[in-house]
């Protein structure tokens, strides 16, 4: 049972999983010590320089009830994924290694960096992210035919919008759980709508359709989302 | 009331990629409308034995309960395939004795349906068309009745399997007791709804001709019966009165409604038509409500 996470550079990887399990969250918590992967007295993650594996001991608290099921996370170099693609060519044995393991992932998560118009880049490419998103999904009907998982989350949401509200809003529980597919049509609707069209292309082309989130290290209700969605399948697999 | 010995039945089930096999799997395990059931028929019970088969119930209240769809079943090694057990206790149904089943079930991933009739792929499916004569029974769900599936993907598929039948029941006899139940899922859609009450004429003749043509044709009435049911049912609070939307939702997120659907209001989860097909199949008699 594996679970890729990939995305840009600095996108916020290794945070993500580093924050489920220090200081945790309520319903996924990473019993794995991962204490090598940052700085304890900042809690700064080091830059992923090559591809990490780590099997997660993970206990999650399904509605069902609760469970420990172990996952194995594989944390993949930003610069694996730039567009210039230097990076897949001079290192092509470990790019193609990457290939593979999303390949034959139960399930993908793909974080994307908030969509902001700030530097003189983006003012230039208004489009950028969308693009961004276009080549990702690109990515995915190449390599991803079997994984029956893939999420995407705009990560950092604490830059773009009211993590509190929205923590309010879509607040998982274990008794009661969370109305999943209102979730997913309303992040969509509310965050993706920009790339609307191209989501809609993706989802007539595969059976398995695209599950969407929004993530922040600083909210532990909403960072712990994706994961409980993935773990409510991987718990009986 | 004559308690009897339970009766076994070994049933395999079949049907093209997201027919709805699992979900109706999952939802025989949870059973979610077992008080409804126990007050409409008392000693109605319906129980999965084992670790897998209990697996399936958590899945019902962690997933489709919780507004997520069933991950589709992915073609292994036919090893790797689960048995799922369940003990069926029922009551005695307008005049019919009362009857306990022992069922022993297996779900196939829908591409080894969908690769039966091409040729180039026989030695992928033959170990799964071996271990379906293992079986006395058969339920083949179907979903859709697009004109091309009908001639091109359902009449072939059941052209293979008949001929096998029909060369292994020269062998052994006991194949000639072979049932089949042929089953139209997700009939909650309001087109096929009305059409439930009499599932071979208004469903299977009208909608899937070549295919329906071709089963009359080979096996006779007492091998061969039609269904129709769905796993999420539709909208009601009180059993037998039934709100006819259905209870289901379809995101419109340009996916394709057939893989993407989901359960609407968990609390009023009543399926249609579940038991019907196994009575049928385990027994050879029909059971005379068409809510079960
Ligand atoms: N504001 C904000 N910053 C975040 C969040 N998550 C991570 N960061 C910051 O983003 C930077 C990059 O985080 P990493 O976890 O190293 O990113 P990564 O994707 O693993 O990066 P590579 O290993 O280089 O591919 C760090 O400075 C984090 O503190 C978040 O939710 N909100
Ligand atoms: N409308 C409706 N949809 C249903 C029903 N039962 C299942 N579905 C949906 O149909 C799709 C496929 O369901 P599955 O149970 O995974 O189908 P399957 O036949 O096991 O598919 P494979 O494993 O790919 O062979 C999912 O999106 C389900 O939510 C039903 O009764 N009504
Ligand atoms: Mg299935």
């Amino acid at each position: 049972m594996s679970v890729v996470v990939i995305g840009d550079r600095a996108v916020g990887k290794t945070s993500m999983v580093i924050a489920l399990h220090d200081p945790g969250t309520k319903h996924v918590k990473v019993l794995t010590d991962l204490k090598k992967y940052y700085d304890p007295d900042t809690g700064e993650a080091a830059g992923t320089s090559r591809k990490e594996e780590e099997t997660l001991l993970v206990e999650v608290k399904l509605p069902g009830g609760e469970r420990q099921i172990q996952v194995r996370w594989i944390d993949t170099p930003g610069e694996a994924w730039e567009k210039s693609k230097e990076w897949q060519e001079t290192k092509l044995a470990a790019w193609q290694g990457i290939q593979t393991e999303v390949s034959q992932s139960q399930g993908v998560l793909l974080l994307l960096p908030p969509q902001r118009i700030t530097t003189e880049e983006e003012l230039r490419r208004p489009d950028a992210w969308t693009n961004n998103l276009a080549s990702w999904l690109q990515f995915f009907n190449q390599n991803c035919a079997t994984v029956q998982h893939i999420l995407i989350s705009i990560h950092k949401a604490d830059l773009f919008c009211d993590i509190q509200a929205e923590a309010q809003r879509w607040r998982y529980e274990q008794l009661k759980g969370l109305r999943w597919i209102e979730y997913n049509e309303y992040i969509r609707n509310t965050y993706f709508n920009k790339a609307d069209e191209i989501i809609r292309e993706y989802n007539r082309q595969h059976s398995t359709s695209l599950r969407f989130f929004i993530t922040t290290i600083k909210n532990p209700s909403l960072l712990e989302l994706p994961w409980i969605h993935l773990a409510s399948y991987l718990a009986h697999k | 009331m004559t308690r009897q010995t339970p009766k076994s039945a070994e049933i395999r089930i079949i049907g093209p990629r997201q027919s709805g096999k699992t979900t109706y799997l999952a939802t025989l395990a949870y059973f979610p409308h077992k008080k409804q059931m126990k007050q409409l028929y008392a000693g109605m019970e319906i129980t999965p034995v084992g670790e897998d088969a209990e697996r399936l119930g958590r899945m019902a209240e962690d997933i489709i309960m919780q507004g997520n769809k069933l991950a589709g079943t992915f073609k292994t090694n036919i090893d790797y395939l689960p048995f799922y057990f369940f003990r069926i206790k029922i009551p005695s149904i307008k005049g019919m004795p009362p009857i306990e089943i022992e069922l022993n079930t297996r779900d196939y991933p829908g591409k080894i349906f969908e690769e039966i009739p091409l040729p180039h792929k026989q030695s992928e499916v033959e170990p799964f068309i071996d271990d379906l004569f293992t079986a006395n029974a058969w339920m083949v769900m179907l979903t859709d009745w697009e004109p091309g599936r009908d001639k091109t993907l359902y009449k072939p598929a059941f052209k293979k399997l008949c001929e096998e039948i029909f060369n292994k029941e020269k062998i052994n006899p006991e194949i000639k007791n072979l049932r089949i139940a042929v089953v139209m899922s997700k009939c909650e859609r309001g087109e096929l709804w009305p059409c439930r009450l009499d599932p071979e004429e208004d469903l299977f003749r009208v909608r899937l001709p070549e295919t329906y043509d071709f089963l009359k044709t080979k096996l006779s009435p007492q091998r061969l019966k039609f269904f129709a049911c769905s796993s999420f049912g539709v909208l009601s609070d009180r059993i037998g009165d039934f709100d006819p939307r259905p209870n289901r939702y379809i995101p419109d997120d340009g996916s394709i409604s057939e893989f993407n659907a989901f359960l609407r209001i968990p609390e009023q989860w009543q399926p249609y038509g579940l038991i019907a097909p196994i009575y049928w199949l385990s027994t050879g008699r029909t059971l005379h409500d068409h809510r079960l």
